[in-house]
């Protein structure tokens, strides 16, 4: 069993409770069959101790196919509705699948996609990422089309354009800082791009700092910003802090298009979906240099997405 | 001699008509002479007087649907059921051949044998069906309802109709239904014990069948002899007038094909007896002490007199769902010809404890009771104690020994075992013993091997539902008989290399039955969703569950991109450069103008078009560098619709604010053409073709200027 059947009981699903969620995990022995390799979690750790089920919720959600909490409206989790995401390449147009799917449908796109060059892609904790090549966007379009797939062309900048800027405060909820002596209190280092143990006096007095504040199972992340406090994702809140702090961190290899960041900052989920649709491959991970790298990423993409998060690749 | 042959005729005429008023009797008041009351428990038969004439047509309406084909012979009654119906004509008539058994069990049924017949009783599930058991009336027995009779033509008379048809009909919707079955199992369970079946009417048709008219009748009766408490006190009740059943052992055999279940609202609803346990309680000293246990009803009263045909016996309130045990003193006799209990209720109901009357009886631990109670069949692992007629001691000796069983300790009458009887303690079966075909008493002490359907694999999506082109493996797991017959949808299944059972359809969409000796199984294949709709699931935001959605922003949803909801919805996005960021359609007004995201500097704009663009072209075109500038072909080449806004044509809106909505796009899609081509700007791809589409867009927006002039 893969993670491929995972993806088939949500799509047969469509929505439903973690509960659930978790229990199919389980129940198809993914626990026993699929071994995370170089996997990180949102903050760029080894995930050597991360549940595979977190794993695979990351990814699933990563690559578009699933939404979780938030945006899964009423439930736990959504499956995506079936779409083919296209995105300019050097040569050619390239169209990745994405959202539910089902046995009829996956035929159906077979048929569609006969006389275009298919490419399947297995990954550790992830279902197969299907690729599919053509000359140009009408003829994936006509594919989409056969197939019963929503189309979405461009759609790297698509998502890219419709994201608002990191530093975008209006968004943020203000919150309380905690209160108690109980509470394990870290700062986001922009310097070492890792957690260091600080003092509620810290966050209430600090400029703009990320703060993580810790309870047993709790955990809140807490934007300080001059005595007020915001909640935000973690990994906005550790771009808001490298943008006050100056701190670049993107490098972009234009010759081989790939875009590269430190695992410690992992770009907030939806921006790597953007990265992820480009090739259609999650990031590998280079040990040598704890970086993430993101393949065949177009300039102009690239240059939206450190714009969205006030970096400036290199 | 004619002294002599006259004597002779004389008896001769005696014992015909003897024997046809008892039948008629037997037919009629569907009640036997009851023997003398013993003296300790003052029970009085009741006689029901006139009970109403008890037709065959009356009972007939009872009887149940369930017909098997071969015998015309219908199922026994089950657990609890009240209505016991005479077989007709036709099934007293009918051969037995593989009749379709009453639940009931039938102890030492076998045909040709001679054997005292129990009155059928229902101690095993009734999963896969019964199979009827020949039965034959021996030549005595003082409770002659309780026993099969052969007619004068030596057709089998079969068990009173399985007057279940719930359960009956249950039974062929056991395969398609797990629920069901537990359902039923539980049920027959229930009926397994060995009192606690239906009063399965004896097979000689003086089954009683309580029909609705005379069950007031007895009411009435009951009601005029009722005490001062109507709700509390003890109802004098007349003797009961049914007959104690014998035990019908029920044959486990695969289900039948195709055989159609009675629709519910065919099933008619019986009431059922309650169950009357057995239970043998070992006594300080060594002594055993076999007493009966009656089943109490949630509105039964704490107090109940019941009567039967050996006298009243008072009922007490041991927990919520037992009466108090209780000890006779012919209990002996009892185990062996059965009991029929029977009480009035103030509100005009009666309520009935039935045990069928066996040679055999497997007694194990219970949960809510010491010592040892009535169980189906002796289980695998389990202690238990075996209760046997002194004649069937050596017949039952030798099947605790095939079941594996340590030599069990014998109990005779100076141990305290009730006279005729032998036991037979600490039984511990340890071999799985397949029980006989025909249905056989000692079916009782054949454990069942431990045998479960285990479905694997494949991908459920519901509670025992199955995704198309991912079935589950059908395994079995437990006792290892590579010879088990296992059937899928009735079907023989085979057996492949990784022990996985598979039969013809096994995975096809719909509801599927399994079943083996000793368990039973469904499961569905059904087909997940096949349409999934998008939603707004991120609407500018990083994805946190509290951000308020913004209505004039779009929205993500996996990787599609919608539209802002203050727009029209299902228009697609369109990505262009930001340096041609006004796209232009082929009718007049079309024109939508993509955006940069606020506060980013970048090359990118993004725009909902309600139309399928054509061009792109620059924002300032007439401040552009034409050397650089260009008007690109984003769609395919097509030709502006012909001054359709010009000739005011039929669509043109009717409000006002529609008109000059209308007006300013269409100067907008105009003046964004003129200056492009008053610039000079070329297009791109520069082809003589798309050239005069071009040019075609520029004449198209010069005449429609002029009208709007």
């Amino acid at each position: 069993m893969s993670a491929n059947n995972l993806l088939l009981f949500l799509s047969a699903r469509g929505e439903g409770s973690w509960q659930q969620f978790r229990a199919a995990v389980e129940e198809l022995h993914l626990v026993e069959t699929e071994t995370g390799s170089s996997q990180r979690d949102e903050d760029g750790n080894e995930t050597g101790g991360l549940p595979l089920y977190q794993l695979l919720r990351l990814n699933l959600q990563r690559l578009g196919h699933v939404e979780f909490f938030g945006g899964a409206s009423e439930s736990d989790w959504r499956v995506s509705p079936p779409a083919l995401a296209v995105s300019g390449q050097r040569h050619g147009k390239l169209g990745v699948l994405a959202g539910a799917r089902s046995p009829c449908l996956m035929r159906r796109f077979q048929e569609a996609a006969a006389t275009l060059r298919v490419e399947t892609l297995p990954f550790a904790a992830s279902p197969d990422q299907i690729r599919i090549f053509a000359e140009d966007q009408r003829a994936l379009a006509e594919v989409a089309e056969r197939a019963g797939l929503l189309g979405q062309d461009d759609a790297p900048l698509a998502i890219l354009a419709s994201l608002p800027t990191v530093d975008n405060l209006s968004l943020l909820r203000e919150a309380e800082v905690p209160v108690g002596k109980e509470w394990a209190i870290d700062q986001f280092s922009t310097r070492t791009l890792g957690w260091r143990a600080a003092l509620r006096e810290n966050a209430v007095g600090a400029t703009l700092g990320l703060f993580r504040f810790s309870l047993r199972h709790r955990k809140h992340l807490l934007l300080c910003v001059k005595g007020r406090a915001f909640e935000v994702p973690g990994q906005v809140g550790k771009f808001i802090a490298l943008r006050h702090n100056r701190r670049r961190v993107f490098s972009y290899e234009v010759s081989d298009e790939v875009l590269c960041v430190p695992a410690a900052c992992r770009p907030p989920f939806l921006v790597e979906r953007a990265l992820i649709l480009c090739s259609g491959k999650l990031p590998s991970y280079d040990r040598d240099s704890g970086k993430l790298r993101y393949y065949e990423v177009n300039r102009t993409t690239a240059e939206l997405a450190c714009a969205l998060l006030r970096q400036e690749s290199r | 001699m004619e002294k002599i042959l006259l004597i002779g005729a004389a008896a001769v005429a005696l014992t015909v008509t003897f024997a046809v008023f008892a039948r008629r009797m037997r037919r009629r008041h569907k009640t036997v002479v009851p023997s003398a009351p013993p003296e300790q428990s003052r029970v009085q038969a009741s006689l029901p007087g006139d009970r109403g004439q008890e037709t065959v047509s009356a009972a007939i309406e009872h009887l149940s649907t369930e017909r098997d084909e071969k015998s015309g012979v219908e199922g026994s009654p089950v657990d609890g059921e009240e209505l016991v119906e005479p077989p007709t004509d036709e099934a007293l008539m009918a051969p037995s051949g593989n009749d379709e058994v009453c639940k009931d069990d039938t102890a030492g049924l076998e045909e040709g044998e001679g054997k005292t017949v129990q009155s059928p009783e229902s101690p095993e599930s009734a999963i896969g069906g019964e199979t009827q058991v020949d039965v034959e009336v021996p030549g005595e027995n003082e409770a002659v309802s309780n026993l099969v009779t052969r007619d004068s033509l030596g057709a089998t008379i079969a068990s009173p109709a399985d007057a279940s048809t719930e359960i009956g009909a249950a039974r062929l919707d056991l395969t398609t239904d797990t629920e069901e079955v537990k359902g039923v199992e539980a049920l027959a369970g229930s009926v397994a014990r060995p009192d606690a079946a239906a009063p399965a009417a004896p097979l000689d048709s003086s089954v009683e069948a309580e029909t609705r008219e005379t069950a007031p009748v007895r009411t009435a009766q009951a009601a005029d002899s009722e005490r001062e408490d109507s709700g509390e006190g003890l109802t004098r009740a007349q003797k009961t007038t049914r007959v104690p059943r014998q035990y019908r052992p029920v044959v486990r055999t695969a289900p039948k094909r195709d055989l159609p279940s009675v629709p519910e609202k065919e099933r008619v609803q019986r009431e059922r007896a309650l169950a009357l346990e057995v239970r043998l309680v070992f006594e300080p000293g060594g002594l055993c002490r076999v007493s009966l246990l009656p089943q109490r009803a949630a509105d039964l009263p704490q107090e109940l007199l019941v009567s039967s045909m050996e006298g009243e016996v008072e009922l007490a309130a041991l927990q919520e769902d037992w009466y108090e045990e209780v000890s006779l003193s012919d209990v002996g006799k009892l185990l062996r010809t059965g009991i029929e209990w029977e009480a009035a209720l103030p509100e005009g109901r009666t309520v009935r404890w039935s045990l069928s009357g066996r040679e055999i009886y497997v007694l194990a631990p219970h949960d809510c009771f010491s010592g040892f109670v009535s169980a189906s069949r002796l289980v695998l692992g389990e202690q238990h104690v075996v209760l046997s007629a002194l004649e069937r001691g050596a017949d039952v000796l030798r099947a605790i020994e095939i079941s594996g069983s340590p030599e069990p300790e014998v109990l005779s009458a100076a141990d305290g075992m009730p006279e005729g009887w032998i036991g037979f303690r600490r039984v511990i079966p340890h071999k799985p013993v397949t029980p006989s075909l025909a249905g056989d008493i000692l079916d009782a002490l054949c454990p069942l091997a431990d045998t479960e359907i285990v479905l694997k694999g494949g991908i459920r999506i519901g509670r025992s539902t199955w995704l198309k082109e991912y079935p589950p493996m059908i395994q079995l797991r437990g006792h290892d008989d590579s010879r088990a017959e296992v059937l899928i949808d009735g079907q023989g299944a085979e057996k492949d290399e990784s022990g996985a059972y598979t039969s013809p359809g096994w995975d096809l969409p719909g509801d599927h039955s399994i079943w083996c000796v000793s368990a039973s199984k469904s499961y569905s294949i059904g087909v997940g969703l096949e349409s999934w709709e998008p939603w707004d699931a991120y609407a500018w935001s990083w994805g946190e569950s509290q951000a308020e959605p913004e209505f004039s922003r779009p929205a993500i949803c996996g990787v599609l991109v919608r539209s802002p909801r203050n727009v029209a919805r299902g228009r697609r996005p369109a990505v262009r450069s930001a340096s041609n960021p006004i796209l232009i359609g082929t009718g007049v007004g079309e024109i939508e103008i993509c955006r940069t995201p606020p506060g980013v500097r970048t090359n990118v704009a993004i725009g909902f078009p309600s139309f399928d663009p054509v061009w792109a072209v620059p924002a300032d075109a007439l401040h552009s560098d034409k050397r650089v500038a260009k008007v690109l072909l984003v769609g395919s080449p097509r030709l502006p619709e012909q001054a359709s806004f010009a000739s005011g044509a039929d669509s043109a809106p009717k409000t006002k604010h529609a008109r000059r909505e209308r007006t300013l796009r269409a100067r907008a899609w105009c003046s964004v053409i003129l200056d492009a081509g008053r610039k000079g700007l070329q297009p791109e791809p520069n082809t003589a073709e798309i050239s005069a589409v071009w040019k075609q867009y520029r004449r198209t927006a010069k005449l429609v200027w002029r009208t709007l002039r």
